[in-house]
């Protein structure tokens, strides 16, 4: 009986390590953020940005931008194209201290993993304006390209995370935070009679 | 008495048709004859469906339900390819407004954190711009960091 058993075992368990061997890596290197537990937030929030953009949505919304032949889009298209995924979370306080440290701890641990690498980090400590910025890049496996980027503000009154999935070069990076003189989307969407922070 | 009577004796007597009257009546019966002719099969068509199967018959009410469930379905069919129309430019429209709020607040925090990495530097404040200083880093975690970081 003992033999068989030890067949069983190694017929099954053997392929069930290695399965979970390779997949233990993949999930390490997974550059989606679990953002849900800042849910709680929305709530004591004076106005929230919440965009859950799916490798699905993506597309679709991909298809559409380009059936749809708009010039404004060919910027935003040509970053979305390669992209899985896209989330934001942002909340914005009438009120200091409406969210606690933990709650930025909480995003920051999932950050610490060793995919992801921190390349930007300001910080004030000052006592009425204690404010955070970091900006992590997840680096593909080879080290020549990247998987995610994750970005993570955290103001007395506000609090942003930006998790986006899936390569990301410099030039859109560049031309999302307004350099090499791309129209950014913050001035496009002033532009079109948008909200400012 | 009299003068009555001559009177209806003048409406009523005999009065020939003016010239080519009986010529202009036989054009129109044969206008009206071809006139039928071209209609002739909707004429029969209809004269032998409503006689098929005889009055009140099975078959012509199976006919008539089956007609009307056809024109009932191709209606509905384009109505309803219509309305997937619709709904697909609302959800595009929907995903396209998603991609660009994501964008925009994306552009705005990548834009604040640019502006606090160069005024840290300057003021040699407590910012730190940690690609530049470690080389161990991805290279293209460097690349992807240079537009903030210069």
């Amino acid at each position: 009986m003992k033999p068989r058993f030890e067949n069983i075992a190694r017929s099954f368990g053997v392929p069930a390590l290695m399965a979970l061997g390779l997949a233990l890596p993949a999930w390490a290197q997974n550059p989606k953020l679990d953002l849900n537990q800042l849910e709680k937030l929305a709530s004591k929030a004076d106005e929230v940005v919440d965009v859950t953009l799916d490798g699905a949505t993506l597309k679709f919304a991909e298809r559409f931008m380009e059936s749809d032949k708009d010039e404004d889009d060919a910027e935003a298209l040509n970053i979305i194209r390669k992209l899985t995924g896209i989330y934001v979370k942002s909340f914005e306080f009438d009120k200091q201290d409406q969210y606690s440290d933990a709650d930025v701890e909480a995003i920051r641990a999932q950050l610490k993993s060793s995919s992801w690498t921190r390349m930007v980090n300001v910080t004030s400590r000052r006592e009425h304006d204690k404010e955070l910025d970091e900006v992590y890049v997840m680096a593909g496996p080879n080290g020549k390209s990247n998987l995610g980027l994750a970005v993570l503000v955290a103001e007395p009154k506000e609090l942003t995370v930006v998790n986006i999935v899936g390569p990301i070069d410099a030039d859109h990076l560049a031309a999302l935070s307004g350099e090499m003189g791309v129209p950014d989307f913050e001035h496009r969407h002033e532009r079109r009679g948008g909200k400012h922070d | 008495m009299k003068p009555f009577e001559d009177e209806l004796h003048r409406a009523l007597r005999r009065r020939d048709p003016p010239p080519g009257f009986a010529s202009r009546v036989m054009a129109r019966v044969e206008q009206q004859a071809a006139a039928k002719a071209r209609f002739a099969w909707l004429w029969r068509l209809r004269t032998r469906l409503w006689s098929w199967g005889g009055e009140g018959s099975w078959k012509r009410s199976a006919a008539l339900a089956t007609a009307a469930a056809m024109l009932v379905l191709a209606v509905s069919v384009v109505a309803w390819r219509q309305h997937r129309l619709r709904e697909e430019q609302r959800q595009g429209e929907l995903a396209r407004a998603q991609v660009m709020e994501a964008l925009h607040v994306t552009s705005i925090k990548l834009h604040r954190v640019r502006t606090r990495v160069r005024n840290a530097t300057k003021d040699g404040g407590q910012g730190s711009s940690e690609g530049r200083s470690s080389r161990a880093k991805p290279e293209a975690a460097l690349d992807l960091a240079s537009p903030i970081l210069d």
